[in-house]
């Protein structure tokens, strides 16, 4: 039986008890050296608290080690070996590539051998395959190379439309938005600000391709080697940050215009860059690296060889955007140690203006600078141009918030619905759970967000909600495009 | 768990069935949600048949397939956090084939575990993981996350006492805001 420990106090000096709680994880391990290990084991035999806290670890570690392991379903395995990218693997390498690494010289007999052996169970595998009534030879036949693929049977209609993803094809409206039927859509993709291009990974080749909204000009961009992990598209819709993973922790910058087939090679990163963010003017971008306790957030102008510059922040930030005006500003929002949110604004001077609130699990900012955070009393809005703050009461947590395009709108979700918030008060435009991101169209009248598996579509002008017209169900975020 | 060299009669058809169920649980329990797990599943062996010949005979490697099944965890991690979707998975979409090593541990006590770990920060997660669940030393689990192991000690203090923050807040029916915590 365990005591709950948070009902009994420290009964040694409370600094003892803090040097202790610090070195209890590695004492349960075995992991102090004789002398440190003496020191908590003396503390442990006159400390009730600490011994408790002991025993918890204990009893957590070993919940955690009984805990049932999960197991991927049968299906998992035929998935990985019938994918396109293992078919490539086999048919690149023509059966020499092998599992195992390279040998020494003396060991190339037996390395051989194996290889043989691993070649003919790829080709049992073909035969399998094959006796399944599978056509090997189309599927095994190169990719076409050049520019474009056939265009699908019906050109898209002009005009705004909704972009999104049913498992690896993409389709604007509810008509097919990439044709190529060997093309296999990635969770990497982006539509760019203007609505007229969409930039997606096929990873069936591993290569970035950009096409028009109106699926003309679809394209192949050549960059260098690597996996393709990210596409940030800059806010004139002239050209796109890729990033690419080129080794376990190296990372690589390239800037990609939207209607060329070569791209830039900007940079190199020792860890994988996250939030992502263009200046309002396209010639800067900003993001963060680093882990709790030892962040970053640098800025780089998107050129060879642009100026870098870093801010250092005690964690990893919540959230970070760009103010507009005539020269952006970098802003961001990071949890402090005790349990509260810094909000920053960068200072023209190069300093910078905080502010705290309350601990926020989830942020976003507008253009105007004003931050909507999900707290634990609501939704709480920091405008830090003025330092205007306002809580709103919310039911639940908010796990969702998007601001409109023109950031006069804010829409806030969770699981007990999805609400429209303003400084006095939230108004519910759906009581089921929210569980798609919440997306507005690019003139702000219209939001879209999912209750349950539904996408819906609410009009701001006639408060009145209906089910979106898609081909399927989204498997990733929706976006907004605009064909010419 | 001991180190597994990588033998010259391993096949990549071996190495899944050898792998397929220590890394899939990890990558599970690291995104809490069974869809994604087999996606981030399938891109780690992928990515390992494609870098295996290149790597150099003395490789390690269950440590470094528990690297690069991290690294893709945590790039997916990164992206959701970034867009805020996909709800952590509830108990009503728990996975159909769940091995148990104690038959008497209750659903519950399982719910609360899965519901902690979904509270804390990824890298400390990643850490408590791979220390109790998969039984890495502490040399094993600095390889894995590319860390120091003096930085593996502090890792798996804060885990245990976010793992403990965040189950004592569960079982009391109290929970804890999740901090904006990512790697």
């Amino acid at each position: 039986m365990y005591a709950p420990s948070g009902d009994i106090r420290c009964t040694n000096d409370a600094m003892q008890c803090d040097w202790v709680e610090r070195h209890l994880s590695a004492y349960h391990d075995g992991a102090l050296n004789n002398h440190t290990t003496d020191q908590v084991r003396q503390h442990l035999a006159t400390c009730a608290a600490c011994s408790a806290m002991l025993a918890e670890y204990a009893r957590f570690d070993t919940l955690l080690k009984r805990n049932p392991r999960v197991s991927p379903a049968p299906a998992l395995r035929a998935r990985i070996f019938n994918s396109p990218e293992f078919r490539e693997l086999v048919q690149d390498h023509q059966g020499t590539v092998t599992p195992f690494p390279t040998a020494a010289t003396s060991a190339n007999a037996r390395h051989l051998s194996n290889m043989a052996r691993w070649v003919t169970q790829v080709a049992a595998v073909l035969v399998i395959l094959s006796g399944a009534g599978l056509l090997i030879g189309h599927i095994m036949a190169r990719q076409p190379t050049g520019a474009l693929y056939a265009s699908c049977a019906h050109p898209l209609a002009s005009g705004d439309r909704l972009v999104y993803q049913v498992g690896s094809t993409l389709y604007s409206g509810e008509d097919r938005l990439v044709c190529d039927p060997h093309a296999r859509v990635g969770s990497v993709w982006q539509v760019s600000p203007d609505g007229h291009w969409v930039a997606y990974v096929n990873s069936t080749r591993g290569e970035v391709r950009m096409v028009r909204a109106n699926d003309i000009g679809d394209h192949a961009v050549a960059t260098g080697p690597g996996d393709i992990i990210s596409v940030t598209w800059s806010p004139d819709s002239q050209a796109i940050l890729l990033v690419k993973q080129t080794g376990l922790t190296a990372f690589a910058l390239w800037l990609v215009p939207a209607n060329q087939t070569t791209a830039m090679h900007i940079g190199d990163l020792d860890q994988a860059p996250a939030a992502l963010q263009w200046a309002p003017d396209s010639q800067t971008f900003a993001y963060v690296t680093g882990s709790d306790n030892q962040a970053a957030i640098t800025v780089r102008t998107a050129t060879q060889h642009g100026a870098v510059s870093q801010i250092a922040t005690p964690h990893v930030p919540l959230a970070l955007g760009w103010v507009a005006g005539s020269t952006p500003r970098l802003t961001w929002v990071i949890p402090t140690a005790d349990g509260k949110a810094l909000l920053a604004l960068s200072n023209f001077d190069g300093t910078t203006q905080t502010l705290t609130t309350d601990a926020a699990t989830f942020a976003a900012v507008n253009a105007q600078g004003v931050w909507a955070l999900a707290t634990a009393s609501g939704v709480t809005t920091v405008d830090m141009l003025t330092k205007k703050t306002s809580t709103v009461a919310l039911t639940g947590a908010a796990t969702a918030l998007a601001w409109s395009p023109a950031g006069d709108h804010l829409a806030a979700a969770n699981a007990r619905g999805i609400w429209l918030v303003t400084a006095t008060g939230a108004t519910a435009i759906a009581t089921d759970p929210g569980t798609y991101p919440l997306m507005w169209t690019p003139d702000g009248a219209t939001l879209y967000f999912g209750s349950g598996s539904i996408m819906q579509e609410y009009a701001l002008a006639s408060g009145t909600a209906h089910v979106a017209a898609l081909a399927g169900i989204p498997t990733a975020a929706p976006q907004w495009s605009s064909a010419q | 768990m001991a180190m597994v060299e990588l033998e010259s009669t391993w096949s990549f058809e071996r190495i899944y069935d050898e792998f397929k169920t220590p890394i899939y649980n990890y990558i599970y329990h690291l995104v809490g949600n069974r869809e994604q797990a087999d996606d981030l599943t399938q891109d780690t062996f992928l990515k390992a048949f494609k870098a295996l010949p290149k790597m150099d005979a003395s490789l390690k490697l269950s440590a470094w397939l528990y690297r690069i099944a991290t690294n893709t965890a945590y790039d997916a991690l990164r992206r959701r956090k970034l867009i805020a979707w996909l709800p952590w998975q509830d108990l009503d979409h728990e996975p159909a084939d769940v091995e148990s090593a104690d038959p008497q541990e209750t659903i519950e006590t399982t719910e609360l575990v899965r519901q902690a770990l979904g509270h804390m920060s990824p890298t400390y997660r990643a850490a408590l993981l791979l220390y109790t669940q998969e039984g890495f030393s502490y040399a094993e689990i600095a390889q894995t996350l590319s860390i120091a192991e003096s930085g593996v000690k502090m890792y798996l203090s804060r885990a245990r006492h976010s793992f403990r923050e965040h189950y004592r807040a569960l079982e009391s029916g109290v929970p804890t805001p999740v901090k904006g915590a990512s790697r």
